[in-house]
């Protein structure tokens, strides 16, 4: 049996719930949205309204999903289950990396699913998607993996201080003065780090039907892709650093 | 030999677990590890199985620290730790998954003769989950068993069948450290004492030195510690 896969399988079986609870957002939300159209008719406006309440739905169900993800460390230790996987000759940087693809996974899933959600009912509406849907898979993927950063960054502070009233106090504060840290950095280094990239931009918006939309689509450039490249980066330095504390930390 | 702890104290704020800690463990042992609640039994266990590191004083198994050394320790914890979906069968996975050492068809034995129902972990007795989560340990080849409070709060039939196990489990190459408040019941099986009074080591002796003195280990536990 591979240690890879019972990990992944025991993270599934721990959010079974969850990723069902997921599911019935996405389906309640496509039968929604239809009605939402009929209600209000087929116009900009109802497109619109569907747009950015899937958008919200989504973000607010990804947040909700990382809090979850992070909090599992805690209960995890407070239910002395930490000893069941410290004790295991397997490295910890695997454990990490588990929990890291599956909240990559399920974000991305559901996210996608959302998005085709609405594409369609845009569609049936007359208003096409403002991206390409390749291009949007890719959004969501570096979205979803710009999201894992808090969650590997709250797992580090978990992992490295036994949750109490103390530490949380320090984890909020130690949490924006890292933030405070981390924004002084990208100012201080932000334009030298942006010219060493490629030049990359996802695909501006095309608009085929509705003229109207179009002339305020057409206006949007496009999205830059440097601040998911830096999130990339940095999520991989949360991860090393989670890592490693996660061979010293104590069960 | 095959563990060691070197004048270990391991501190909790200001309160000493344990305090300048010193002894040998060596293959062929079984020992008890005895005491009071809070004299320490506990942390000298997680110290052993690497789950707490000292703060002054070494602890090596097998020559190295025993983070470094996981493959080798077999740890039970004193808590009931498995998660409440899982079943005998969906526990053989996940010890497949994680311990490289983990012996399938010993542990399908050992739930056969300990007796642990083909059920979800939530349904079952407190009995029935020790008895599970030892099955789970003793079915790893490793060479320290770590078993931190195996008989405690649980029927007689399972605490029998549970010391049963033990010994024909028993390995010349393995040492296996038992901490017990039960001492009565399962000093038949120490070759070895060592009686923890206030984080100090308050008496190491071979049970057989004891039993010559016409004293049993339940004696010395409670002449010591009393």
């Amino acid at each position: 049996m591979n240690a890879f896969t019972t990990l992944l399988w025991l993270e599934f079986r721990k959010f079974s719930g969850f990723g069902l609870a997921l599911l019935v957002v996405g389906v309640l939300w496509f039968f929604v949205a239809r009605q939402f159209f009929e209600w209000n008719g087929s116009n900009l406006e109802s497109a619109a309204a569907v747009f950015g309440i899937t958008f919200l739905s989504a973000f607010v169900a990804s947040m909700a999903f990382l809090v979850a993800l992070a909090q599992d460390f805690a209960r995890e230790y407070r239910a002395g289950r930490w000893a069941l996987l410290l004790g295991s000759p397997r490295p910890g940087w695997l454990h990490l990396a588990v929990k890291a693809l599956f909240g990559l996974v399920v974000l991305t899933l559901f996210n996608g699913g959302m998005w085709l959600v609405q594409a369609f009912w845009l569609g049936q509406a007359g208003v096409n998607l403002p991206f390409g849907l390749g291009a949007s898979a890719w959004l969501y993927l570096l979205g979803g993996l710009a999201l894992v950063v808090p969650a590997l960054f709250t797992g580090l502070w978990i992992a490295a201080y036994i949750p109490g009233k103390a530490t949380t106090l320090a984890f909020f504060i130690g949490a924006i003065g890292l933030g405070q840290v981390l924004e002084w950095s990208a100012r201080l280094f932000g334009n030298w780090f942006y010219e060493l990239l490629p030049p990359w931009k996802l695909p501006a918006p095309s608009m085929e039907q509705n003229p109207a939309v179009r002339v305020q689509w057409e206006s949007f450039p496009g999205l830059p892709t440097e601040g998911f490249v830096l999130l990339a980066v940095l999520t991989v330095l949360f991860f090393l650093a989670t890592s490693r504390l996660w061979q010293e930390v104590e069960a | 030999m095959l563990a060691k702890l070197s004048h270990v104290t391991k501190r909790y704020g200001k309160t000493d677990g344990v305090h300048d800690l010193s002894l040998e463990l060596h293959p062929g042992q079984a020992v008890g590890l005895l005491g009071l609640n809070g004299s320490g039994k506990t942390t000298t266990l997680k110290l052993l199985a690497g789950m707490l590191f000292p703060t002054q004083g070494r602890v090596e198994v097998l020559g190295k620290a025993p983070r470094e050394n996981r493959g080798q320790i077999a740890y039970l914890s004193d808590a009931d730790n498995l998660y409440a979906w899982m079943t005998p069968g969906d526990a053989e996975r996940f010890m497949q998954g994680l311990y490289p050492d983990f012996n399938p068809k010993r542990y399908r034995e050992l739930l056969a003769f300990l007796e642990v129902p083909q059920q979800g972990y939530r349904s079952m007795s407190r009995g029935q989950r020790a008895r599970l989560r030892l099955a789970m340990v003793l079915a790893r080849d490793a060479r320290l068993f770590l078993l931190d409070e195996p008989l405690s709060g649980i029927d007689v039939i399972s605490r029998d069948r549970i010391l049963k196990s033990l010994v024909l489990e028993w390995r010349e190459d393995a040492c296996l450290v038992l901490s017990t408040h039960e001492v009565s019941e399962a000093e038949g099986i120490f070759e070895r004492v060592l009686l923890l009074k206030e984080g100090r080591l308050a008496m190491d002796a071979k049970a057989e030195d004891l039993r010559s003195k016409g004293q049993s280990v339940k004696d010395a536990f409670i002449e010591v510690l009393a």
